[in-house]
């Protein structure tokens, strides 16, 4: 009977836990575009209540904010196994964002406010307190509200929206010579004409306060210069010029008679424009959170609100609309686009919605992204990637792999899929070429043969660098005779630096062949032991080599490598996590930072003192990955991991400790 | 308002240069400097300058791959030369210099810069314009000086607190790896040498040259100095 009573507690308090945390996410209007939900519960377990607090002690947080919370955070009033939301809202003439987050002690939360100012009853139950401009606090019990405002500065840019809110706008440029009428109905002049009376010379060179980067002088040996300079003067001058430049612009801003009467009535205007931007910013916030608290808006939909809780880790961003959120990112009204005819309005990206999770799985920190595509693209992303790695890959991934990248693509499907994808999403954008393009793309795919390409190079690609080796350099020197007269020698010193392997797939190597053999008829290079040799030139610092083994196309910076590979002399045992890795990804990068502090010491690269312990604890670190399994059910999904040293408290944990042993060190 | 945009646009372009030394000093530890001096009897002669980064040319071909590091630009090969255009366009205005030559080699990173002066404070005026130019002073003062009547070549050189300070803020562990870094400054003259008092100077086997090789950082730090007085037969 006991039990039960527990059990159906333990029920009712998961449901009023999750009632709760729904409730503040029913808060968030349905057209937001972006969300964030923070799981503090989690973060305050995993971080450790007590390190947190000791963090926020060592920062000056409480004392700072002359909290008088006991150092706690549990003291500060806000319910912290809630989780909380972060979203933004757009409008075409504002845009707002809001913080929203559970109480659970009022009293101790309103001690927090005391110096922010008087607390006014607002409506709903709510109560608003207003901190910094265009921003204000408000909360009742349960809940506390920061919302903020911004107004879209293009949006009052607009001529007709700026008259009707009594915007007057002013430019303060150079008045051009040839368009005195359009300058009479820009300028200051129509602000204050009995101000500005131009002399026709004042009219060449009024001061320019927009921004304009300075002209472009050519530098070269065209320069003009003084004909002679005096060498005493150069001295001096050089000594004196960065400080006579520095003092010069600040005495210049600061002498009131710079500034004369036009860039007064500019500032006087701007100041008036300003002070009416301010009371629509303030007036259209205030209406926003009484809408907001009065429960105006819809709320986001149930499947929305589900993305963004359903298995929350500890930080989720959530974008319902990636498409949107990219358009309204980018300037297609711009005149450039215009003109030439691009409408970026009609770009497709075939994106839905877009998933951040940062998580921790024991001693890993995680970063998982997914996008939502639409049916198609999924569907064609799919075809593109289906290929796996050619398993003769797997013995190139040893135990002295300090690290690898891996992507495979399936090259038929790429170059047959890509004139369709192009069309589809990218055509909209071209306007009146929208045509020749499409035709251009058809073309390119009659024209090329797929599978004849995919024999060439089918799509999977390993770049590996295995450990580090000495490499010799050629370096010019100076010899001295008796006499001191000098003379250029060329000597040779060691330099160690990282062996790296690019293996691809050819099953027809003859195209590869070829152009090597023409390459070495040509004496670009020569063949040794069935190597291709390429000899250093001035964009590469070092020989390439070239092996064609069974089907795999090898590159690399190291003959020896090569050489081993080529009679089958890699012995070194097989890494079966970057095999894994490998194996279950369509693109895999890895780096193994336990190996990276001795390989930095044998290049003879010194990180500086600041670097030393967390290059001696790079030892306790694992791997640190990019992986990407590619398109699962219709999301595009791709991952970063770390594996931090293993402590029993986990990966944030151990992050926090590192900070608190930084901030103990000052 | 012109004149702060031509500040502007000045500080703009040391900024980069400055950059330029800065990274090539801090990041690529091994390189020559090594300046030649021929000097006549009239106070005339001839001067060459080379930075010789042959020996970091990895280090220094992949930091110019890169745009930028840790916050600071990187200059691109044609910004390097536009600079150095410029350097010697005005040593070629300079009262005094003439026969001005300048040879970039940016697959060895070496740079040389070399002119004919026609009185001694007129190789001042090109130790003061590079030095200007580039942003190297390592040197509050280094001046040359010959009485033609006493036949005495003297220079004075101060190290400079800036540069001491400076590499200070690198520490130690990156101020060792310039330990195979060089300064390296040979006069010679049309009379042979009598003295010379700087110790760590050799005199040549025909007696009418002077040697002095130093490590830079002796030089930051003071250890060293390039200061010399060479008193020639009269």
């Amino acid at each position: 009977m006991k039990s039960k009573f527990i059990l159906v507690g333990l029920a009712y308090l998961s449901f009023v836990t999750s009632v709760k945390a729904q409730d503040l996410i029913k808060q968030i209007p349905e057209d937001a575009e972006m969300i964030a939900a923070f799981n503090m519960k989690d973060i305050v377990q995993k971080a450790n209540a007590n390190k947190l607090n000791e963090l926020l002690q060592k920062t000056g947080f409480f004392e700072k904010s002359g909290i008088s919370a006991n150092n706690d955070i549990k003291n500060l009033g806000v319910d912290l196994s809630q989780t909380a939301y972060f979203y933004t809202r757009k409008t075409d003439s504002v845009s707002f964002t809001e913080f929203i987050f559970s109480l659970n002690n009022k009293g101790q939360f309103e001690k927090l406010l005391h110096e922010a100012g008087e607390p006014k009853a607002l409506s709903n139950g709510y109560t608003s307190i207003g901190l910094k401009a265009g921003s204000m606090l408000v909360y009742n019990d349960q809940v506390a509200r920061f919302i903020s405002a911004t107004t879209n500065t293009t949006f009052l840019d607009n001529d007709s929206v700026a008259s009707r809110y009594g915007i007057k706008k002013v430019d303060y440029v150079a008045r051009p010579s040839d368009d005195d009428e359009a300058w009479a109905d820009t300028t200051v002049a129509a602000v204050d004409s009995a101000a500005v009376v131009w002399e026709e010379d004042e009219r060449l060179a009024p001061p320019v306060a927009v921004a304009v980067e300075p002209d472009t002088v050519v530098l070269g040996a065209t320069e003009v210069l003084p004909p002679v300079v005096d060498i005493a003067a150069i001295a001096a001058d050089a000594a004196a010029d960065a400080a006579a430049d520095a003092a010069a612009d600040a005495a210049d801003m600061h002498d009131p008679g710079y500034y004369d009467s036009l860039y007064t009535a500019y500032e006087d205007q701007n100041r008036k424009n300003d002070s009416i931007r301010n009371g629509l910013r303030d007036k259209w916030l205030l209406s926003e959170a009484t809408r907001l608290l009065s429960g105006s808006y819809k709320s986001l939909s149930n499947a929305d609100q589900e993305k963004v809780i359903k298995n929350l880790g500890l930080i989720r961003l959530y974008v319902p609309h990636v498409e949107d959120l990219y358009r309204g990112l980018t300037p297609y009204t711009s005149l450039p686009y215009y003109y030439m005819g691009i409408k970026l309005d009609k770009f497709k990206t075939g994106y839905q919605d877009g998933i951040l999770d940062l998580l921790q799985e024991g001693s890993v920190l995680k970063l998982k992204g997914s996008v939502g595509l639409d049916k198609e693209l999924a569907e064609m992303s799919k075809r593109m990637y289906a290929r796996k790695p050619n398993s003769k890959f797997n013995k190139y991934l040893t135990d002295k792999t300090l690290g690898f990248f891996n992507v495979n693509i399936n090259s038929e499907a790429y170059l047959r899929e890509m004139p369709a994808y192009m069309a589809k999403y990218y055509s909209g954008l071209l306007g009146p070429q929208q045509d020749v393009v499409e035709w251009g793309l058809m073309a390119l795919e009659i024209a090329l043969d797929e599978k004849a390409i995919a024999q060439v190079m089918p799509g999977d690609h390993l770049v590996v660098v295995n450990g580090l080796r000495k490499f010799k350099k050629d370096y010019i020197d100076y010899t001295y005779d008796d006499d001191y007269n000098a003379t250029e020698v060329k000597k040779t010193k060691e330099e160690t630096l990282p062996v790296f392997i690019w293996m691809f797939t050819s099953k027809d190597q003859r195209l590869i062949k070829k152009g090597l053999e023409m390459a070495v008829s040509k004496q670009v290079g020569h063949i040794h032991d069935g190597i291709y040799t390429f000899s250093t030139k001035k964009a590469m610092d070092f020989p390439m080599y070239v092996l064609l083994k069974e089907d795999l196309v090898m590159v690399s910076n190291d003959s020896l490598s090569l050489n081993d590979i080529r009679q089958n002399k890699m012995a070194a045992p097989v890494n079966k996590d970057f095999v894994k890795l490998m194996k279950q990804n369509k693109m895999s990068a890895a780096i193994d930072l336990q190996k990276l502090p001795a390989m930095l010491k044998e290049m003879g690269v010194a990180p500086g003192k600041q670097w030393e312990a967390t290059m001696a604890q790079l030892n306790q670190y694992g791997s640190t990955a990019i992986t990407s399994k590619g398109v699962v059910g219709n999301r595009a999904e791709v991952e970063m991991s770390t594996r931090l040293p293993q402590t029993s408290d986990g990966a944030i944990s151990y992050l926090l400790d590192q900070i608190i042993t930084e901030l103990n060190k000052k | 308002m012109n004149g702060i945009f031509k500040a502007k646009r000045k500080l703009k372009r040391f900024y980069i240069v400055f950059c330029a030394c800065l990274m090539t000093l801090t990041l690529s530890s091994c390189f020559d400097f090594v300046e030649q001096i021929d000097l006549k009897s009239d106070r005339s002669g001839h001067i060459a300058a080379t930075l010789n980064l042959s020996k970091s040319k990895t280090k220094v071909s992949s930091l110019m791959k890169m745009k930028s590091i840790k916050g600071i630009q990187i200059p691109s090969q044609a910004a390097m030369e536009k600079e150095i255009r410029s350097a010697v366009q005005l040593l070629k205005q300079t009262k005094g210099i003439s026969n001005v030559q300048y040879k970039t080699d940016f697959t060895n990173y070496i740079v040389n810069i070399s002119c004919d002066f026609s009185q001694i404070e007129s190789l001042n005026a090109f130790s003061d314009i590079l030095a200007n130019r580039f942003k190297t002073k390592i040197s509050n003062s280094n001046r040359y000086y010959y009485n033609a009547q006493s036949n005495v070549f003297e220079r004075k050189f101060v190290a400079s607190a800036d540069w001491k300070a400076k590499f200070n803020q690198l520490g130690t562990d990156n101020t060792t790896q310039f330990a195979d870094a060089f300064y390296t400054q040979i006069v010679r003259f049309e009379k042979p040498v009598v003295s010379q008092a700087n110790s760590q100077a050799k005199v040549a086997g025909n007696k009418k040259g002077v040697l002095l090789k130093l490590p830079f950082m002796d030089l930051v730090y003071g250890k060293s100095s390039l200061a010399n007085k060479i008193t020639l037969t009269k």
